[in-house]
């Protein structure tokens, strides 16, 4: 097994938000990921990077544990969330889910009104109207969402663009106060007009969250991240800074997948 | 040979044919279960208790035995069947689990009505000393119901988008929250359904509750859950065994239009249910 080289150059030794150990991760006998070590520094974007079944998904959803929920799906090592450890020292799952937020490729709002969808997650949390309110516009409003529903927040949640939708699936997430929040694709199902309001808005968010996002556009990667990781095959090729992985300095193979969008491994 | 048009044309007149026939069919046997039932029914027919075992008199207390039997077998396997199709949908991982599992809710389809009323005779009236009970028809009536009910709740279930569940997970929803917030509102439809569906089979029944729960002449309104009852099947049963009888013979097709009409009243509320349920399982806060 060849050890996944690390090239972290150019940043300071940020705390790591999220560290992996020797992680790995399979389907029944198929591993999909292999010894992968990786730490994400909080307060930044994180892309991770890849060709198709390079393992990208499984890795953020291994990060909230969602794939927990499939059958035959095992893991292998560790993965710390601010350094507590995600497989054994959240007895409550629901706490971990809690702390680290995600959101899918595909917008997913319920069919009930805009508000509620943002309440969606904190139902078991006791909260005044007021409280509920407010909640309601801060997620709007850190969504970038606010302008656009603040007139019609009961309506029903799928009469929204499907841009629209994807910034409410992230103000319901944000509705929960996570530390991290992952997005898987958050721009695939979107137009590219609506991609861009949610660049925009990642760019923003990262200011107060630790954002992991998979992403198959190596540009928008060069757009938003600020650190990026190269999977392939479910190995860690290269991870750096933003600046670094799109450099002259970087593997061939990176700078390979970077300018050309493939990968021979 | 044909042209490929011609091929389409025919396909398209045998697939009308099809149609055609079950809708005749069900034509026929709707109006003549009309006009041979209409003249039986009148207020009095409908509002006495039955004389003469019944060949004259009326039918009321069969209505009130049906409605008691199917109503007491709905509540009864509404928390089994609703109980049985969320195990299946959020807690059971394993596909062959899964499969075992739908394989026995088929397999209880399957049986023939008469093994349940042999079961309900055997157990409940031999081994546990029931007697006549309506309350044990509505226990076995619910078992016959419980694999119509649980396909239709599983078959909704399993239309749920997976985005849905997975949501409601990443959002830090336990899976009872899961389940009460996201699996049940948006399945109640294919609940609601499945039980007028199972409901409308099971008042229709006559060979699992015979032996069991119903008496053929005599029975008014039960006092107690160990009486039993006439319902409109055993009723038309009993009149068609004495067909010979013109008078009895019209009170059979009277009761088998009371019974259809019954049987429509059921699917109709199924239908405003299924409607008028659709905003509830929508609302989450």
């Amino acid at each position: 097994m060849t050890q996944p080289q690390l090239h972290l150059v150019g940043a300071p030794a940020p705390i790591p938000a999220i560290e992996l150990r020797n992680f790995s991760a399979c389907y029944g006998d198929l591993r999909v990921l292999k010894d992968v070590s990786l730490s994400v520094p909080a307060r930044s974007v994180t892309c991770l990077l890849g060709p198709s079944g390079s393992g990208k998904s499984t890795l953020i959803r291994s990060l909230n544990r969602i794939n927990d929920a499939l059958p035959g799906f095992t893991t292998n090592g560790q993965v710390d969330i601010h350094g507590e450890c995600c497989m054994t020292d959240f007895n409550d799952i629901t706490r971990l889910r809690a702390k680290v937020g995600m959101v899918f490729q595909t917008p997913c709002v319920f069919p009930c009104s805009i508000a509620q969808n943002v309440l969606f997650g904190v139902r078991n949390r006791k909260l005044s109207k007021i409280e509920k309110s407010a909640l309601v516009e801060k997620s709007l409003r850190s969504a970038a969402l606010w302008q656009d529903v603040s007139d019609r927040l009961d309506a029903p949640a799928g009469a929204l663009s499907v841009g629209q939708q994807q910034r409410l699936c992230i103000a319901r997430a944000l509705a929960v106060t996570p530390d991290i929040l992952l997005l898987d694709e958050p721009t695939a199902s979107v137009d590219p007009v609506s991609a861009r309001n949610i660049e925009a808005l990642i760019s923003e968010l990262k200011k107060d969250y630790t954002i992991v996002m998979v992403t198959h556009d190596v540009r928008q990667a060069g757009r938003v991240a600020d650190h990026a990781i190269f999977l392939c095959d479910g190995e860690i090729i290269e991870q750096g800074t933003r600046d670094h992985m799109f450099s002259k300095a970087a593997l061939p193979k990176t700078r390979t997948y970077l300018l050309e969008e493939f990968c021979d491994c | 040979m044909f042209s490929r048009t011609m091929k389409d044309k025919l396909f398209t007149a045998a697939l009308r044919a099809a149609l055609g026939l079950c809708l005749a069919v069900l034509a026929v046997l709707i109006l003549a279960i009309i006009v041979a039932g209409a003249k039986a029914i009148s207020f009095e027919f409908l509002f006495s208790p039955a004389r003469d075992f019944g060949a004259s008199g009326g039918i009321i207390y069969q209505i009130t035995g049906t409605v008691l039997i199917g109503i007491t077998a709905s509540l009864l396997v509404l928390p089994f069947a609703t109980s049985l199709a969320i195990y299946r949908a959020d807690f059971v991982k394993s596909d062959r689990v899964k499969r075992m599992i739908d394989t026995s809710i088929y397999s209880l389809n399957g049986i023939p009505s008469i093994a349940y009323g042999l079961f309900g005779l055997i157990f409940f009236v031999n081994i546990l000393g029931t007697g006549l009970s309506w309350f044990v028809g509505a226990i076995i009536l619910a078992l016959m119901m419980l694999p119509t009910v649980t396909l239709c709740a599983v078959a909704a279930m399993k239309s749920l988008p997976r985005g849905y569940r997975e949501n409601g997970y990443a959002l830090g929803l336990s899976r009872k929250d899961v389940v009460i917030r996201i699996t049940l509102p948006q399945s109640l439809h294919g609940i609601v359904t499945g039980l007028m569906l199972g409901l409308a089979r099971a008042v229709g029944e006559t060979a699992p509750i015979m032996f069991i729960a119903t008496a053929f002449s005599g029975v008014t309104l039960p006092g107690s859950f160990r009486e039993p009852v006439s319902t409109l099947p055993t009723h038309i049963l009993a009149l068609a065994q004495q067909a010979t009888n013109p008078d009895a013979l019209a009170n059979a097709w009277g009761a088998s239009l009371t019974l259809v009409f019954l049987v429509f009243v059921l699917s109709a509320l199924a239908f405003i249910a299924r409607i008028r349920l659709s905003p509830l399982s929508e609302r989450h806060t």
